[in-house]
């Protein structure tokens, strides 16, 4: 349903056109492809409208533009020149099925990663594997071994898709050495995520090749990474997933051990699942014990295994399921003093009351789809377009997205980008994309983003500090971070509004580290005010050790969100709080309880 | 749940165990008087002098541990597990009525009634081997209660000496008031089955391979022995080495050469060419002659005073890294120490290390039996792996130190690609060996030409009891013997 404003803007901007007038027609359609969610089939008038302004006005380019947003890519591709223009017209060309076109195009315009994606997709192995390993002697690369690893990791993958699993062998070992280094580096210099990223395609390797040291190495540094974040949910995806594939591999000690380490990680967070992991690890001992017998294995092991199992098993009350384990150990071919305790032991547990019930695991909507992001490609692609704001745009606009609102915005960025007026000395056009790009609010807009972040003006470094405090990503705080120690006082300001925003879930980590590291007050309580947003066990406990320990106005505003919090388990972490503190603070944390 | 800066230099610290305001000593007494103060709780009643500065040891041991329990439970628990007086005392008191303390003290009395307790007064338990105990008995219990109700402990070590002890309980407790141990207690009656079968499973099995490397040592990693006690990894590792180390210690020690000034001679030797033989020794009778040559006892002139002779120097590098995740590690520890022991005694000086983005530190093989013991069974890496930068760290390391005589065993898996380069460097230093556990069915490594040797420890090899263990000493045998030549 179109507002009167709009309705209006529509009919000027129609007459224009129609009265030969499109320079004004157009910005008419500028305005009001402002509104990206716009219903019943509005948008796409608009779009139509904007195209035949362009066309008036000769600008084919950027009509060009807004046919890939219409997904007419013959049409499109005419109006870009692939010589000025090569990604643009790639896309078009691969979304005509072109795709050995479209990597021609690309691998000339310098980018050849780009290209060997275009011919996997055209389903030529052959091809690609050519241009892999072009890629991998273009100079582009040379000084980036993170994306070289991931350039060896897919021609690896490409070699094994065409059965050539020798030199894939190669490569795969090529992309293992270099996966490692840069995750050591990266963990080194504090890039957390990024050494997620490489454990993340490590792990992905040992998927492919079959390799469970792999799996261990991508897997457990992942949980060891993220444990100390707010994404719990998907430690114990990694957790569970990471559990299903040693079991299947036989990996039975392994799985075991894994189960027990998944109910402490459980307990520790409050998480009601521990019992059920312990229910696991009980189970997985006794596996490992019963395969050990079966392969004829040492006694010795099945020994340590089940009196592993009895372990788990005392921590879950499980008294019944004790005795049975220990009649299994009294089974085995052991010294007779050791039998005989055994079974002593299990007469003991005789008339235990039964096993409690079996758990149920963590819910399904526990797991989250993008739990394993193809960083393989995803981040070539980053590296390659190197932050092109009309290039990632491009992408944005043709690629469907899980909003419309967001290719919507993408090509209202796209628009702004691609004009033939911009020009980043622009500080006033360089301004208005930063925002526009802010508006796309995906992880692909970033780069361009921190790109601008840097720009000579200030007009446009705040910009892009506001972009950031939009796009709900923990990258953007790196963008904030710069920001707020810009040496401009609206660059400041806008870091400041843009931290008091970004209270995602994800984000607490990130506010938690900089609140403790600022020495600004006014950062660290912006930084106090967005963690006050979010509502989960660990940020009460955080909000409580400030209000505890810090008499100013940080005590103040975590007192705030204290109040009225209705957190699970909160109210008694409170009390005993209290109870160990004295003076003003006792009486202003009972006061929290007595609302 | 600790959210430290990490950078000092006047960051706040937002720690929930301390509280930074007042002096560390004065919350230290703070500490220490509440906690005290909730023995007036106590069911179990020492008359020993210091019982209370004993259980504040025990309690600092576990507090190391991360488990900052009420005291009253330690010092409950702790003097029923190391003081079979106090077990029986209790075990004849009779019960107590209905009422708050009633289950807690019929808990208490079960365990003084326990068949498995007596397997301790054997000898006297160290403190930390009591806080061991303490630990394994109320971890379960702690961790609920921290989960729900647990109020942050002011400090982390309490003062054994201190005026409070002077003070009486009613006193104590008329100053802190120790109703908030009560949700600990609950959560210790709750789990009351468990404790009881946790007591029967209490294995001494780690301190019988104490007794192997250092008798009499002491352990001061007591986080590490918890380790041994508790991990499943430490334990395998452990009871693989267990059943090595009784063929092992048949070995015969290599003494060290002797010298003796001769006439026209410089001195005797245990070394020497058959010609310098000195003749009195083909007096002997063959099998006697034999035994001597084996034990390097034969006497040889010798021409010249001797160097001092140096020893043999090998290093046993053990991948630590999470790939090694179940029964490689296991495998991997156990016989390493096991390897260790047996180049010991030998007479050559022996160091293990763990590697994974880096080298860790060196554990000469004399330390083990103390406090390096536990570390080596149950460590636990913090890094990923990054081979090439641990090798080539120890090849700058190792040419800084002009190592001479040495030799490197490497135990690890069958995706463990160190550079090429990197290799044939460490080669040139030092004779390498492999020892690759569970590898793929093809092992895929550019490097393997460099080493002396190499073995693979596969599914089939450890599945067969019999040849599990021979496997291993054969590895032992073909690393000490080459390493001689």
């Amino acid at each position: 349903m179109l507002t009167r404003g709009e309705t209006v803007l529509q009919k000027q901007a129609e007459q224009a056109l129609r009265e030969g007038r499109p320079a004004e027609a157009l910005g008419g359609y500028r305005r009001l492809l402002n509104n990206v969610r716009a219903l019943g089939g509005a948008y796409e008038t608009w779009l139509a409208g904007m195209l035949a302004a362009y066309h008036k006005l000769g600008l084919r380019r950027m009509g060009g533009y807004l046919l890939l947003a219409l997904r007419r890519f013959d049409e499109a591709q005419s109006a870009f020149d692939p010589a000025t223009s090569p990604y643009e017209w790639a896309l078009c060309a691969e979304n005509m099925g072109r795709q050995q076109e479209a990597a021609a195009v690309l691998r000339s315009a310098g980018l050849p990663t780009s290209a060997a994606m275009a011919l996997e997709r055209a389903g030529d192995g052959q091809g690609a594997v050519g241009q892999w390993r072009a890629a991998l002697l273009h100079e582009r690369l040379r000084g980036h071994p993170y994306q070289t690893a991931l350039a060896h990791f897919n021609l690896a993958r490409v070699l094994r898709h065409i059965g050539e699993s020798k030199p894939a062998l190669v490569e795969s070992t090529t992309a293992q050495r270099l996966l490692e280094a840069c995750a050591d580096d990266f963990e080194t210099r504090g890039e957390r995520d990024r050494a997620l990223d490489c454990y993340g395609v490590l792990l992905r390797l040992g998927k492919d090749t079959g390799s469970f040291e792999n799996l261990a190495e991508g897997y457990l540094n992942s949980i060891r990474l993220l444990a100390g974040s707010e994404q719990r949910s998907l430690v114990l995806q990694y957790y569970d997933d990471f559990l299903e594939v040693a079991s299947a591999a036989g990996e039975w000690h392994a799985a075991a051990m894994l189960a027990g380490e998944a109910a402490d990680f459980s307990v520790g967070l409050g998480q009601m699942y521990h019992r059920y992991y312990r229910q696991r690890a009980v189970s997985l001992w006794h596996e490992a014990a019963r395969q050990n017998l079966l392969a004829g294995g040492p006694v010795e092991v099945s020994e340590n295994a089940l009196a592993a199992s009895i372990d788990v098993a005392a921590s879950l009350g499980d008294l019944h399921i004790i005795g049975r384990l220990y009649s299994a150990l009294a089974e085995l071919d052991l010294p007779s003093d050791k039998q005989a305790r055994y079974a002593e032991l299990a007469a003991r547990r005789r008339g235990s009351r039964p096993s409690p019930p079996v758990e149920s695991p963590p819910a399904e909507h526990w797991r989250r789809q993008d739990a394993y992001p193809e960083v393989w490609l995803q981040d070539l692609v980053e590296w390659e377009l190197a932050g092109h704001p009309a290039w990632v745009l491009a992408r944005l606009v043709v690629q469907p997205q899980a909003l419309i609102a967001t290719n919507r915005a993408a090509l209202r960025a796209l628009l702004v980008a691609a004009d033939e007026d911009f020009s980043l000395e622009n500080a006033g056009r360089s301004a208005e994309l930063a925002l526009a790009l802010g508006e796309v609010m995906v992880y692909e807009v970033l780069r361009p983003i921190e790109e601008l972040a840097s720009h000579p003006a200030a007009l446009v470094r705040a910009a892009a500090a506001a972009a950031a405090g939009r796009t709900p990503h923990r990258r953007s705080f790196g963008i904030v971070r710069q920001a707020l120690a810009d040496s401009d006082a609206t660059v400041r300001r806008e870091a400041l509004q843009s931290l008091r925003a970004l209270h995602f879930r994800d984000a607490f980590a990130s506010l938690a580290q900089l609140f403790r590291e600022s020495a600004d007050g006014e950062a660290r309580q912006a930084a106090l005010h967005a963690i006050g947003q979010i509502d989960t066990l660990e940020v009460g406990l955080f909000l409580i050790d400030v209000a505890r320990q810090d008499p100013g106005a940080a005590g103040e505003t975590a007192l705030r969100y204290l109040r009225g919090r209705q957190t699970p388990g909160l109210a008694s972490m409170i009390h005993h709080a209290a109870m160990v503190e004295s003076g003003s603070v006792r009486k202003a944390l009972e006061a929290l309880l007595e609302g | 749940m600790q959210f430290s800066t990490g950078h000092g230099g006047g960051r706040r610290r937002y720690n929930r165990l301390a509280v930074p305001s007042p002096a560390a000593a004065e919350i230290a007494e703070r500490e220490l008087a509440r906690q005290l103060a909730t023995l007036s709780r106590a069911r179990v009643r020492p008359e020993e002098a210091g019982a209370e500065v004993q259980a504040v040891a025990w309690w600092n041991g576990l507090a190391r541990l991360g488990l900052d329990l009420p005291l009253v439970a330690v010092h409950d628990f702790g003097f029923l597990l190391a003081r079979p007086a106090e077990r029986v005392k209790l075990a004849a008191e009779p019960a107590v009525p209905d009422g708050p303390v009633a289950a807690y003290h019929g808990l208490l009395q079960e365990v003084a009634r326990s068949e498995s307790l007596p397997l301790f007064d054997r000898a006297p338990l160290r403190d930390e081997i009591v806080a061991i105990l303490l630990a394994r008995l109320l971890a379960d219990a702690f961790r609920l209660w921290a989960t729900q109700a647990k109020p942050a402990s002011a400090s982390s070590i309490l003062p054994l000496v201190s005026p409070h002890y002077r003070r009486s309980l009613a006193d104590l407790a008329g100053e802190w008031n120790s109703d908030w141990v009560v949700g600990f207690l609950d959560r210790v009656v709750e789990q009351g089955p468990n404790i009881l079968a946790r007591i029967d499973q209490f294995d001494l099995g780690p301190l019988r391979l104490l007794g192997y490397f250092a008798p009499g040592a002491g352990v001061s990693d007591l986080a590490g022995l918890y380790q041994l006690f508790s991990a499943p990894r430490g334990a395998g590792a452990l009871d693989f080495c267990l059943d090595l180390v009784p063929s092992l210690l048949e070995t015969r020690r290599r003494g060290s050469p002797q010298a003796f000034a001769v006439d026209g001679y410089a001195s005797l030797e245990k070394r020497g060419p058959l010609d310098a033989l000195l003749s009195s020794e083909l007096a002997h009778d063959p099998d006697v002659f034999e035994v001597k040559a084996l034990s390097d006892e034969l006497l040889f002139y010798g021409h010249e005073r001797p160097r001092d002779e140096r020893r043999q120097v090998h290093g046993i590098l053990i991948d630590g890294s999470v790939s090694m995740r179940g029964a490689r590690e296991v495998f991997a520890r156990g016989f390493a120490v096991a390897l260790a022991k047996k180049l010991s005694l030998m007479g050559s000086m022996v160091w293990l290390r763990f590697f994974d983005s880096r080298m860790h530190r060196r554990v000469p093989a004399a330390a083990l039996g103390g406090s390096d013991l536990p570390y080596l069974l149950g460590f636990r890496s913090e890094h990923g792996r990054h081979y090439a930068r641990a090798f080539d760290d120890l090849a700058w390391e190792l040419q800084a130190e002009k190592a001479q005589d040495l030799s490197l065993t490497i135990i690890t898996h069958g995706q463990c690609h160190i550079p090429r380069s990197t290799v044939a460097r460490l080669a040139s230093l030092a004779s390498l060996w492999g020892v690759f556990i569970l590898p793929p069915p093809e092992l895929v490594l550019d490097y393997l030409p460099l080493l002396r040797g190499h073995r693979l420890v596969t599914a089939e090899t450890l599945a067969r009891p019999a040849d599990s263990r021979r496997a291993a000493l054969a590895l032992v045998d073909a690393v000490t013997v080459e390493s001689r030549r």
